[in-house]
């Protein structure tokens, strides 16, 4: 008697070629590499202190100035860090009026901290303004070691009431 | 103290009003001596020189100058801080490393300054992109036409008489 040789409903499953092994070793090389990329991510983070007044140019110089300290921080060695900074004047109701811009500031590590980089010398005189709230902002890059860039940008804390005096320079 | 000698020792607190007219104060009274470094950088193609509490080291390499940095006493060199390239004929070589050796001597004294009143804290080695010899200093970064305006404006007499008397 004729008897159908009935089709699989699944058709034969095209054989791997690849071999089990190899696809497995591939995967956890992937996950591997995926997960190494995501580590090596450079970090940087930037900190804008709030503007105080500078004392030693008050007590040494006799001068009123508004002073900012900026950092940055990254978790492999910098080359260095080029920035533009920005002094803002605090006005009562009506935003911030721009004071200063010092741009293209570049500040290399100390030798013995690499990932670290200080700039403390920025400063804006307001001789004889009284009392003025000042903010600061910075924005620019981290030039790494290892030639990659990483974006900052950080504004100071809040704006500091500063008592300017009359300047005797 | 003389005030080029107080300049000498305020480093970070030196203003940049007083680092430009520091830098005419040396193209004016160090040319001859800046002119013989540059004739011996030519020739010898590196050149050492101090200042202030820092150290220089110069080098020529084909067309391009730049200098390392360091604090006297230390071993570490802040390497190729500035690099400048020369073009045209030797006698406008000459001038432009007259120029690159005032900006640099200025640059070494805001960073390693000598002792003063006031202790300095270690904050890394700090320029200004341009220099005072480009004039997008005077427009930060912007046009050399703004630049050239800006730096016409400039008034440093006050402390160019302090700096030369």
């Amino acid at each position: 008697m004729f008897q159908p040789n009935p089709k699989p409903l699944i058709p034969a499953i095209i054989r791997a070629k690849v071999p089990i092994w190899l696809l497995v070793g591939l995967l956890a090389a992937q996950y591997v590499v995926s997960n190494t990329n995501k580590q090596s991510e450079p970090s940087c983070r930037i900190n804008v202190q709030r503007v105080h007044q500078s004392t030693y140019s008050l007590e040494f110089q006799k001068l009123s100035e508004a002073k900012l300290k900026i950092s940055t921080l990254c978790d492999v060695p910098q080359a260095y860090t080029s920035l533009t900074v920005k002094f803002e004047e605090v006005l009562p109701n009506r935003g911030n009026k721009v004071v200063k811009v010092i741009a293209n500031i570049i500040a290399r590590p100390e030798p013995g901290r690499p990932n670290y980089v200080l700039i403390e010398n920025v400063t804006v005189p307001c001789n004889g303004k009284g009392r003025v709230d000042y903010s600061g902002r910075a924005y620019g890059q981290v030039h790494l070691k290892d030639m990659r860039t990483v974006a900052v940008s950080g504004n100071s804390d809040k704006p500091n009431p500063m008592n300017c005096r009359i300047s005797a320079k | 103290m003389s005030f080029y000698e107080e300049l000498l020792t305020l480093g970070q607190h030196l203003h940049d009003r007083e680092r430009l007219a520091l830098y005419e104060f040396f193209i004016k009274t160090k040319f001859k001596l800046y002119s013989l470094d540059a004739i011996e950088l030519i020739e010898s193609q590196s050149l050492k020189r101090n200042i202030a509490n820092g150290e220089i080291f110069y080098s020529l390499s084909g067309d391009t100058v730049s200098y390392s940095a360091r604090k006297k006493g230390t071993l570490a060199y802040q390497e190729n801080v500035r690099e400048v390239k020369l073009k045209g004929l030797s006698r406008f070589r000459v001038r432009k490393l007259i120029k690159f050796f005032a900006q640099t001597e200025v640059e070494i004294i805001w960073n390693y300054p000598l002792q003063g009143r006031n202790p300095q804290d270690e904050a890394g080695y700090c320029i200004i992109a341009y220099p005072y010899f480009d004039l997008r200093y005077f427009s930060n970064g912007g046009s050399r036409i703004v630049g050239l305006i800006n730096k016409l404006r400039i008034n440093d007499s006050d402390l160019m008489k302090k700096l030369n008397a």
